[in-house]
């Protein structure tokens, strides 16, 4: 276990720095000058060297790689080229709590809508119930999130004053709810199918023909003997939306005007300001590998069938 | 739980086969179908059966005979398109519905099935699964249960309980399984133990020793057992009274003796060819029964199993012949009684 462990972290940290390693190069790869993009379209070719110097940008693209790699190994992400004397760190620090309440809301709504609507499709079979889920499912899965997100403005927000329009206030749930919603719906449409399908098969196992024989109310046998078996493929797929959320979503935040990690990721990118790019994406890259290995420790709380060896 | 300690109390029933006994399920007249309309498909027919307390009885068939539909249709827990078309069950004397199956299902009747490799949950613990129906039945604390649940497991010769106690069931063997799951069903003390094939998915050897087991545990709790098999062997060294089904319907009832010695259906004794023998030389093959029972739902106007009887005649295959016979020993057969008939059968003297 403990190996396992460590194997698994040395794993974590290489994909980590490849993934940094990968955007920084293509930060370098944009056919653009950065020093240009900070100086202004009016700006005199020398003030725009003179910037370019400062930021560092004169030097070797090595050299700079490293000098980049040995501040990221003191746990400094750098100075934002464009916003004046701010740490990549403090923005980023500023703009996760929101993404993180979106992305843990996303989730909250993936879970609750989807495992019950799977749960009671599953039991009640070609019912109207299940009808209704597979409709919603459908529609669920096939609403772009930009249409329904802007649909939900327009009627909940706009049109019926049920919730805040735009942006961020207090309390910040209430701000949420719309996007953490267009966020979790897809999520919950498909997971609503998964369990659907993995409870009519656990349902059809012998050990919950014997749990019956046993005796045993439907409700204990449920709780049981149904839901850890739902569970296991949902765990799954739970970790990487968690993960993936965390990396912040652009499309959400931007159409609800969030704050949060993606806006600051795209509002660097149109800047090609590379601090904050590396930066970004790094927070990204650590929580999709982190949420993996949370997972996979997850997986062997739910079935003891599977261990944790070196070399899996 | 009241019934249930007064149960505990009762003294053991005699063993004397001619003693009238409390039915503990009657099957009247039973019939299982799948579908509806034009799809039904009649698996069970006109089933009737009568299990008394601490009898054991043997139900044997080939694969598809209606064997463990029946089984099912007891416990009220037929698989999805299954329903009693017509008949009932009888629990103690009351008319057994899905809806009150609570009652009895689990504690006056308890059932474990073919293979104990998937018939306990994976994920759950050995010692979970075993307090749940304890807890649940007889309404224990949690340390009763766990004490009790010791108990069983020691009872069915688990080597070492409070280990098997904390385990997940896939660390056990298979014949591990069927002794916990055994421990399982008579946790409650049930007065009918159905065993749906308890040993088919099991080593010869292992084989042995579950059946021991069954027969020690019954015994030990009184239970009255309804053994389903396709090994007229294992059911003939177990049970005192055999029920012969083939194709829905029973062919044959009898004492195991009766049975045995008196043979007076041709696929009974077509079966009892097939199961080789301890003692005498062993033939060159095994015998084997021509052609294969038909399919679920043909019905033909005559008697199942004419097209592979070796005695059959013009009338088999036009009219059914209908079981007749006291209750206790009946057979299902035209032949029967004819100076035809080979051996010398007595039906209708004492059961």
């Amino acid at each position: 276990m403990i190996g396992w462990v460590a194997r698994r972290f040395a794993q974590m940290v290489l994909v980590v720095f490849g993934v940094v390693t990968l955007a920084f190069v293509f930060a370098y790869l944009v056919p653009a000058n950065p020093a240009r993009m900070v100086a202004g379209p009016q700006a005199s070719p020398q003030a725009v060297a003179s910037i370019a110097r400062q930021l560092g940008l004169d030097r070797s693209v090595w050299s700079q790689y490293l000098s980049f790699l040995g501040r990221l190994l003191h746990g400094n992400l750098g100075v934002s080229f464009v916003l004046q004397g701010r740490t990549v760190a403090s923005e980023i620090a500023t703009a996760l709590p929101y993404t993180a309440a979106l992305a843990l809301g996303g989730v909250l709504w993936e879970i609750v809508l989807g495992i019950p609507v799977g749960v009671i499709a599953a039991y009640r079979p070609r019912s109207v119930i299940d009808r209704v889920a597979t409709f919603g499912a459908l529609l669920g899965l096939s609403a772009p999130p930009f249409w329904l997100g802007l649909m939900l403005i327009y009627f909940l927000a706009y049109k019926v004053s049920l919730f805040p329009i735009n942006g961020v206030g207090h309390p910040l749930i209430w701000y949420l709810i719309l996007p953490s919603f267009t966020l979790g719906v897809g999520g919950a449409a498909f997971y609503s199918r998964m369990v659907r399908t993995t409870v009519r098969q656990v349902l059809r196992s012998p050990f919950i023909e014997f749990a019956r024989l046993k005796g045993m109310p439907e409700r204990t046998i449920l709780g049981r003997h149904v839901i850890r078996h739902a569970l296991l493929p949902v765990v799954t797929m739970l970790g990487m939306d968690l993960g993936y959320f965390l990396g912040g979503v652009l499309i959400i935040e931007s159409i609800f005007g969030i704050p949060g990690v993606g806006q600051l990721a795209y509002a660097s990118i149109a800047t090609i300001d590379i601090p904050m790019i590396t930066g970004t994406v790094m927070v990204a890259a650590v929580f999709m590998v982190l949420m993996n290995f949370i997972v996979d420790v997850t997986y062997t709380l739910i079935d003891p069938r599977v261990r944790l060896r070196r070399g899996r | 739980m009241n019934h249930q300690s007064r149960r505990a109390e009762t003294t053991p029933i005699p063993t004397d086969v001619d003693a009238r006994r409390d039915p503990v399920v009657e099957l009247d007249d039973l019939s299982v179908a799948f579908g509806s309309g034009s799809d039904e498909v009649e698996v069970v027919r006109g089933v009737s059966l009568r299990i008394e307390r601490g009898q054991r009885v043997g139900l044997v068939g080939e694969s598809g005979s209606g064997k463990s539909v029946t089984a099912r249709a007891i416990m009220q827990l037929l698989p999805a398109p299954g329903r009693v078309s017509s008949g009932r069950v009888l629990i103690e004397g009351a008319v057994a519905s899905p809806r009150g199956a609570r009652r009895w299902r689990g504690t006056t009747v308890a059932m474990i099935t073919q293979d104990p490799l998937s018939s306990l949950n994976p994920l759950v613990r050995i010692g979970a699964q075993m307090t749940e129906m304890l807890r649940h039945h007889r309404g224990l604390s949690r340390a009763q249960a766990r004490a009790q649940a010791l108990e069983l497991l020691e009872a069915v010769g688990i080597p070492d309980p409070p280990r098997t106690f904390r385990q997940f069931p896939s660390v056990l063997s298979g014949g591990m399984r069927q002794r916990v799951a055994l421990a399982i069903a008579i946790s409650c003390r049930p007065r009918l133990l159905i065993a749906d094939e308890p040993t088919t998915a099991l080593d010869v050897t292992i084989q042995a020793q579950v059946l021991d087991l069954l027969e020690a545990m019954s015994a030990e709790s009184e239970s009255a057992v309804l053994l389903i098999s396709h090994d007229l062997g294992v059911v003939a060294n177990f049970c005192d009274t055999i029920v012969v089904m083939y194709a829905g319907r029973v062919v044959e009832t009898g004492t195991t003796d009766q049975i045995l010695d008196e043979t007076a259906h041709p696929y009974t004794l077509a079966l009892l060819a097939s199961v080789p023998s301890m003692g005498g030389d062993l033939p060159e093959r095994l015998a084997s029964i021509p052609g294969s029972p038909p399919a679920p739902g043909v019905v033909t106007p005559g008697c199942p199993f004419a097209p592979r009887c070796p005695i059959a005649q013009d009338r088999c295959s036009r009219e059914a012949p209908a079981l007749v016979g006291p209750p206790g020993r009946s057979v299902a057969c035209h032949a029967f009684g004819d100076a035809s008939w080979p051996r010398p059968v007595s039906v209708g003297g004492a059961p």
